[in-house]
């Protein structure tokens, strides 16, 4: 299974935010780091086909990123999103699941073994303006898992959840990896590190670094300061 | 105090850096100076005839502005004066039968001959003495006069015509004439500021309390020294600013263009265009209607902040705005006390009195009062609400 | 099988575990989103005051218009306004809810389950405003299709102008833009019977005819426009 990227651009007036990205993801955990402003969530978006490039073409084993065959394969989790406050927990992945054409009583079961496995399972039924900030971000992993996927894209996933949660989520992360394409964004860089089969670091809109990594390595943060020309301590 | 000052410039500067605020008071106002404007019709354009003074006669095309301007100037060749039997004989000598349809006869007889277009009705203009005139105008004899005619007219009681009768003594005799079409389109026009102002206060004022926690601030807000108590005394005060400041932007649009097109004379006694014994000027007519307006304007204010404060939504705020526009569209029975049939003229004419405690009050008091202690309340539940949803626990 | 049998061969033998399950799921869990069902799906998470609303308005629509005979058409007509603000609301519920992402990242393309959602609530009110035309005609003694006119064209008017203003001023804002709207229109349609009365007669009915057009080629183009654009988001 292959994500091709080529040439991928999205302006703006006169901001480059994504100029000319080409990329091949295969299986496994794609890390992606950069600094605020890079691109990296509008890269994302174009990934997701919810955002229309500028040129290029996105493509998963042929199929293009706006048809449905390619959505119907694919787990986002944005960086930041809302919900209907009178959902409970399972209303809104039976909603998510109906939109991502899962049948009734599949979608049922999915959730309840998602809510059971980001520990949401006791919370399940009570409203979602009821939750904490980590159990909306944990909600909003189980909404990403719902249609096994096989691309998934995560923004940020760890934002608010506490240590335990974490590495809970890389172990999770690292067990989907195996015969999924996941591409993850974060600032934490012991998110990514000892997961991560592939680095990517983005730029002012370009990608400056595309290599396979080692998950022995632990110069990572030191190799991103090195790039971005951190400062001296 | 200093910042207290600093807080109501920021909080007035959130409620008024608005564009749908202002396009829509813009649109309002556009809308009430469009209708208190003249009646185009009334002022056609074309070739007249105008008759001098001296006699002499021209022939002369003129245009709207010109027809208005004289149409104007005649209307207020006579004001100042008293209306006594020399002002009714110098009429009943040059007042002509006005052919509506001949526009050049109308301006003829009306403008150069100095007979300025006083509001008679067709059967009355042969009855232009001091006598009939002050019989048919007057505030408790015309309503006599008129009950005599209609039996089923006004259901006045004794006691009620004799509070009127002791009022309309303090009216002065004869009155001044000073033309009131101005007055008289004000009239007509300030019930559609009435009808529309909550409707303005509620998209001006349902964001107030809701935005700090929609934007996610209220956590900063209310950890700072004074984002509980000063906040929610700056927050209603800047509420009920802005809720007057909506009223007057109205009523400036409605009088405004009334001034400009047609005149209004404040010194004149509303007699002339009301069946009323208020012993008032129009100046003082128009500043009682302000006050009252404003009142209004508080209260559906309060209404609107209290709402969507207790629901932390500026729909539910909005929506609550609305239930007086609602009320006053659909509510039309004839004794219906809605804002509405106040603005309509109510509060001024000669009406049913309410009795409390043996004591006879008037609409113009009844309204005055309702709407004070309406806005007091909305405001001080405010108040208390946010004092126990800011300080005692959310 | 018979269900003693079934569950006492549950009881007495253990299942093996699953081989190959995440495959198989995956090969044979695409399901083929049939229109009827999605319509059905989508109608049923179309907020239920949208539902409540539409009705309680409906009523409106008929108590008012009884107690103003024979001006039961204007008076049914100015809520309309109201019934369109609620279809307008539904359709940016997404937006104002910060879940635009998450369901443009579905399957299921936002723009079929917008347009399924904004299907149902179209045909309620296509029905509400059925039923309410030949009965506010035999009240206000007007013709059904003039009475049709009345009651549509605010509807429209509304829908169509808070369409493009959801459009262009995001969240709470544009809801509130869209509630003042449709608000000025009740208002204005209410005013016009005594600002202008001569709007309503016979004469004036060719008017009206192209006033109705307008409006419903405006709603058609805001409509349009705004399945298109949820295709993708409009800004980043």
């Amino acid at each position: 299974m292959e994500l091709t990227v080529l040439n991928l651009s999205k302006h703006y007036k006169d901001k480059k935010a994504v100029d000319g990205v080409s990329l091949r993801l295969t299986e496994g955990i794609n890390g992606l780091l950069g600094a605020n402003g890079a691109g990296k969530t509008t890269l994302m978006r174009i990934l997701c086909g919810i955002l229309k490039p500028t040129a290029g073409s996105v493509a998963l084993d042929g199929v293009d990123v706006f048809s449905e065959d390619y959505r119907a394969v694919l787990g986002y989790l944005p960086q930041d999103f809302g919900y209907y406050p009178d959902f409970t927990g399972l209303d809104f992945l039976l909603y998510l699941a109906a939109l991502k054409g899962l049948s009734r009583p599949h979608a049922k079961r999915k959730s309840v073994e998602l809510l059971e496995l980001v520990g949401l399972a006791d919370v399940g039924k009570k409203k979602i303006k009821t939750y904490s900030g980590g159990m909306r971000q944990r909600l909003g992993i189980a909404q990403a898992l719902l249609n096994d996927p096989r691309l998934l894209i995560v923004d940020e996933p760890t934002a608010g959840l506490d240590p335990k949660e974490r590495v809970r989520f890389r172990n999770l992360l690292a067990d989907l990896g195996k015969d999924t394409i996941v591409l993850l964004s974060t600032h934490i860089v012991s998110d990514v590190e000892h997961i991560a089969d592939h680095m990517l670091m983005m730029s002012e809109g370009h990608i400056i670094l595309d290599e396979p990594w080692d998950k022995n390595r632990t110069d990572l943060e030191q190799l991103y300061l090195e790039e971005f020309g951190g400062e001296d301590e | 105090m200093k910042n207290f000052w600093t807080l109501f410039r920021y909080e007035m500067r959130k409620i008024w850096k608005r564009p749908l605020l202002w396009g829509l008071l813009a649109l309002l106002s556009f809308f009430l100076a469009n209708e208190s404007k003249p009646f185009t019709p009334d002022y056609p354009p074309g070739t007249y005839i105008l008759v001098e003074k001296d006699g002499s006669e021209t022939t002369r095309s003129l245009s709207f502005l010109e027809v208005f301007r004289l149409k104007r100037e005649a209307a207020h060749a006579l004001d100042g004066q008293k209306m006594d039997e020399s002002f009714f004989q110098a009429l009943r000598e040059t007042m002509s039968y006005p052919q509506m349809s001949a526009p050049d006869f109308h301006i003829d007889s009306y403008i150069f001959r100095g007979v300025p277009p006083i509001y008679i009705t067709l059967w009355r203009y042969l009855e232009l003495t001091p006598d009939a005139y002050y019989h048919n105008n007057g505030g408790v004899l015309a309503y006599l006069a008129t009950k005599a005619e209609v039996p089923d007219y006004g259901d006045l009681t004794d006691e009620e015509l004799e509070y009127w009768s002791e009022m309309e003594e303090n009216v002065e005799l004869p009155y001044t004439f000073y033309d009131t079409a101005g007055m008289l389109k004000f009239a007509q026009t300030i019930y559609y500021a009435e009808l529309l102002l909550p409707l303005v206060v509620g998209v001006c004022l349902c964001v107030l309390f809701p935005r700090d926690r929609r934007e996610r601030l209220d956590g900063v807000v209310f950890s700072a020294k004074h984002g509980r108590g000063r906040l929610g005394a700056v927050k209603l005060a800047a509420g009920a600013v802005s809720a007057v400041a909506v009223a007057a932007i109205l009523f400036c649009s409605v009088l405004g263009t009334c001034l400009f097109f047609h005149g209004i004379c404040l010194d004149a006694p509303i007699q002339l265009y009301r069946t009323s014994s208020f012993p008032i000027t129009v100046g003082q007519e128009l500043l009682l209607t302000f006050l009252a307006l404003a009142l209004y304007s508080l209260l559906s204010g309060g209404l609107v902040m209290l709402v969507s404060l207790v629901a932390l939504d500026s729909i539910a705020g909005l929506a609550a705005a609305l239930v007086p526009v609602l009320i006053d569209l659909f509510w039309s029975g004839s004794d219906a006390i809605t804002p509405l049939r106040m603005f309509e003229g109510k509060m001024f004419q000669i009406d049913n009195l309410v009795k409390i405690g043996g004591h006879l009050f008037n609409y113009l008091q009844a309204t005055l009062f309702v709407l004070s202690v309406g806005a007091v309340l909305f405001l001080v539940l405010c108040g208390l609400f946010w004092r126990q949803w800011t300080v005692s626990g959310r | 099988m018979d269900r003693k049998l079934k569950t006492a061969l549950d009881a007495a033998f253990e299942a093996p575990p699953p081989e190959g399950k995440a495959a198989f799921l995956r090969a044979h869990r695409r399901r083929e989103l049939r229109p009827a069902a999605l319509l059905l799906t989508q109608a049923g998470y179309v907020h239920w005051w949208t539902w409540a609303g539409s009705c309680v308005l409906f009523a409106g629509i008929l108590v008012l218009a009884a107690g103003s005979e024979p001006q039961a058409v204007w008076s049914g007509s100015a809520l309309t306004p109201l019934l369109a603000l609620l279809a307008v609301a539904e359709s940016g519920r997404a937006k104002r809810y910060g879940m635009e992402e998450l369901e443009l990242a579905c399957r299921m393309p936002q723009s079929s389950a917008l347009l399924a959602r904004m299907a149902a609530v179209g045909l309620l009110h296509l029905l509400l405003l059925g039923i309410s035309a030949p009965i506010l005609s035999i009240w206000g003694g007007t013709g059904v299709v003039q009475t049709g006119i009345y009651l549509l064209t605010p509807y429209l008017l509304t829908a169509a102008i808070g369409m493009e203003l959801s459009r262009r001023v995001r969240g709470q804002q544009g809801l509130l833009a869209c509630t003042a709207t449709a608000a000025l229109v009740c208002v204005i349609g209410e005013l016009a019977q005594t600002v202008r009365p001569e709007l309503y007669l016979e004469e004036m009915l060719p008017l009206w005819y192209i006033a109705l057009a307008i409006c419903l080629a405006a709603s058609g183009f805001e409509f349009v426009r705004m399945i298109r654009e949820s295709e993708a988001l409009q800004w980043n």
